[in-house]
């Protein structure tokens, strides 16, 4: 990591820290706020009043999030009976097959360039080790100025989950919820049950990887096991055409491949600076881009190919037809192509 | 949702009911016009805080109503057994399927979802009036869509129970952070250094709090929630690239707000860049302490 990277890194621990000393307020919207200003079916004056807690609010913050987050099981199939719920279970006992069957759908749906999609990743309980990934460096400021250029690009990214709930302390006080009565009666058709008490949201929410598609709308399977369990300081991986080859990212700059759909991964392989984009064009070839014009390119996990930058500016995309081809995007929007594996590298001319 | 209402003209009312049996497949049976009349009522008073609305914002602000939703509400509320099959059919499978994507495990996912039918249900049918008992059906106000307020309530009771979790943390996890805090490093600088991380944590508060809200909102998700650009952009309406902009242009904003603090000090760029690239590399490290340390030392100093 550079000396600047470092800088920015701190900079951005201490916003984290920050933001994390936020307590809870006290007058919390209710349900039906928050649902509206999620359908922002809020006026003007109603949005701007909510905004305003909600910056400030984790509480609110987590709910909407959330929402967000399951957003997209509003359109899942249910199973319905005992027998389909075990075949749900056997689903994740078949994690690689899952995993592959799921890549091999996003390689249908999506062009084969991803842009990784950096967020902080955490294992084990709300232990100390969480507290200090909420105060860690979670990515370089080229993280958000790389993501700029990459909006209409589609995105591939592996996602634990985040403990954002750490920091919001037990000794804040509850803010008012839900103000109707408690009452649980037997339903018609679903008797309540106790409301669950997860251990912690590492334990009820696993890692998940996550495929962006090109309108934006994600796939989320499910568990797919230890082998992508994220590592401290974030994991990415890399799908190629192949479901069996993939290539993951650990803390923005250490590589390993894996040649068995993500069941067991080959010795990392460093790649010098922060990597803000990968593509693998084709399953025996890996172009990374990243912070101060590194560019890295691989076609197995001996070592990096040759290949040069145009340029010192941190790059935030790339688009790879194989080993030779490609076009990287700075983080100010200039682009450049190579035909010879990044030899020379040609300025668009549109620049 | 506050118990305000206002009174509504008849012929709003009529006009919106029979709009309501149209669109909703519900018959007249079903869907009582006085307790239809009463929820329309209740959101208008809830939306405008028992200030009468002008006609103008009051129609604007009614025909932007989920009516079906709300009338489905309203049936179910008045224990309307048809209407809770269709509850049943419609929603419960969505309710599951987003208890599982909350909690991440299907059986605890059901779970949660199960948790909201008795406060829907409130006491049964046919005795709502009787026994003044209250429906959660009661609080919804049809400006969302119906489904939308029950995810709402949903997330906010795991996030709730995640919380009360937290709270209840084993003793030994408790102790052991405890022990890590205490074990934390602390920066071992020289005074200067810790009152220039003292500056800067106050700088970075300061700068936090001038941000425009909306920033502090997607800082928060982006930070905090730990939510992707994309997914703050749905939550915000905004595109994701706008988002990144945003984002990009507070931490400029904050970074400017560390480095000027640091200027007041006497630091040049060059040792700014320097300490801030020291104090990343010793990240975490117990500020607090070095503060007191500092304090301690400098207090022994002068006695």
């Amino acid at each position: 990591m550079t000396e600047t990277s470092r800088g920015r890194a701190f900079t951005d621990a201490l916003i984290r820290r920050s933001l994390a000393e936020q307590r809870a307020t006290t007058d919390c919207p209710e349900p039906a706020i928050l649902a509206a200003f999620y359908e922002r079916a809020l006026d003007q004056d109603e949005t701007v009043h909510w905004t305003a807690h909600l910056a400030d609010c984790q509480l609110c913050q987590s709910t909407l999030s959330a929402m967000v987050e399951s957003e997209a099981a509003v359109g899942e199939p249910e199973p319905t009976d005992h027998k389909s719920r075990w075949r749900w279970s056997g689903w994740r006992a078949m994690a690689p097959i899952a995993a592959a069957a799921v890549v091999l759908l996003g390689i249908w749906v999506v062009d084969p360039m991803w842009v990784i999609d950096s967020k902080p990743t955490t294992t084990g309980s709300e232990s100390p080790s969480a507290t200090r990934e909420q105060l860690e460096p979670r990515a370089p400021d080229a993280e958000v100025e790389a993501r700029q250029t990459v909006s209409d690009t589609p995105e591939l990214m592996v996602a634990s989950a985040g403990t954002g709930e750490s920091d919001r302390s037990a000794e804040a006080s509850p803010p008012p919820r839900n103000t109707a009565p408690q009452r649980p009666s037997p339903p018609p058709a679903a008797p309540p049950g106790a409301a669950p008490a997860p251990a912690s949201r590492d334990r009820v929410r696993p890692p998940v990887e996550t495929l962006g598609t090109q309108n934006g709308a994600r796939l989320s399977p499910p568990d797919w096991g230890p082998s992508h369990g994220a590592t401290e300081g974030g994991t990415f991986v890399i799908t190629s055409p192949d479901p069996s080859v993939r290539w993951r990212i650990s803390n923005e700059r250490t590589v390993q491949r894996s040649i068995d759909g993500g069941v067991s991964w080959d010795s990392p392989l460093d790649a010098g600076g922060l990597i803000s984009a990968g593509v693998a064009p084709t399953p025996d070839v890996l172009w990374l881009v990243g912070e101060d014009g590194l560019v890295r390119r691989a076609t197995d996990v001996v070592g990096w190919l040759p290949s040069t930058s145009p340029t010192d500016v941190g790059l935030s995309a790339i688009e790879a037809i194989d080993d030779v081809r490609a076009t990287i995007t700075t983080v100010d929007g200039r682009r450049f192509t190579t035909t010879d594996g990044g030899q020379r590298w040609i300025p668009d001319e549109n620049d | 949702m506050h118990e305000s209402s206002v009174s509504l003209p008849e012929e709003v009312i009529e006009r919106l009911y029979r709009q309501t049996l149209r669109e909703s497949d519900l018959e007249p049976d079903q869907l009582s016009a006085t307790s239809f009349a009463t929820a329309l009522a209740r959101s208008v008073g809830h939306r405008f805080s028992e200030a009468e609305p002008s006609p103008q914002d009051r129609d604007r602000y009614l025909d932007r109503l989920q009516l079906s939703d709300l009338a489905l509400a309203c049936a179910c509320g008045d224990g309307d057994e048809r209407a809770w099959a269709r509850f049943i059919e419609e929603l419960r499978p969505v309710l599951y399927r987003v208890g599982r994507a909350l909690t991440g495990d299907d059986m605890e996912g059901r779970t949660l979802a199960d948790s909201l039918y008795g406060d829907l249900y409130g006491d049964g049918p046919g005795t709502q009036d009787e026994h003044n008992t209250r429906t959660l059906f009661r609080y919804y106000d049809g400006r969302s869509t119906l489904a939308t307020w029950l995810r709402a309530i949903l997330a906010q009771r795991y996030v709730d129970h995640y919380r009360t979790n937290r709270r209840l943390v084993p003793a030994e996890d408790t102790a052991l952070e405890r022990q890590t805090v205490v074990a934390a490093p602390t920066l071992a600088g020289s005074p200067d250094t810790i009152r220039h991380l003292a500056v800067i944590h106050s700088a970075l508060r300061q700068a936090l709090r001038t941000l425009p809200s909306r920033d502090r909102l997607r800082m928060g998700c982006y930070y905090q929630q730990n939510m992707t650009l994309a997914t703050i952009g749905q939550l915000l309406g905004e595109h994701e690239a706008t988002v990144s902009r945003h984002l990009a242009r507070a931490r400029q904003t904050i970074r400017d707000a560390l480095t000027g603090a640091l200027r007041v000090e006497g630091l040049t760029p060059a040792e700014t860049r320097t300490f801030l690239t020291e104090a990343a590399e010793r990240w975490p490290f117990d500020l607090t302490r070095d503060l007191q340390e500092m304090a301690d030392t400098t207090f022994s100093e002068g006695v």
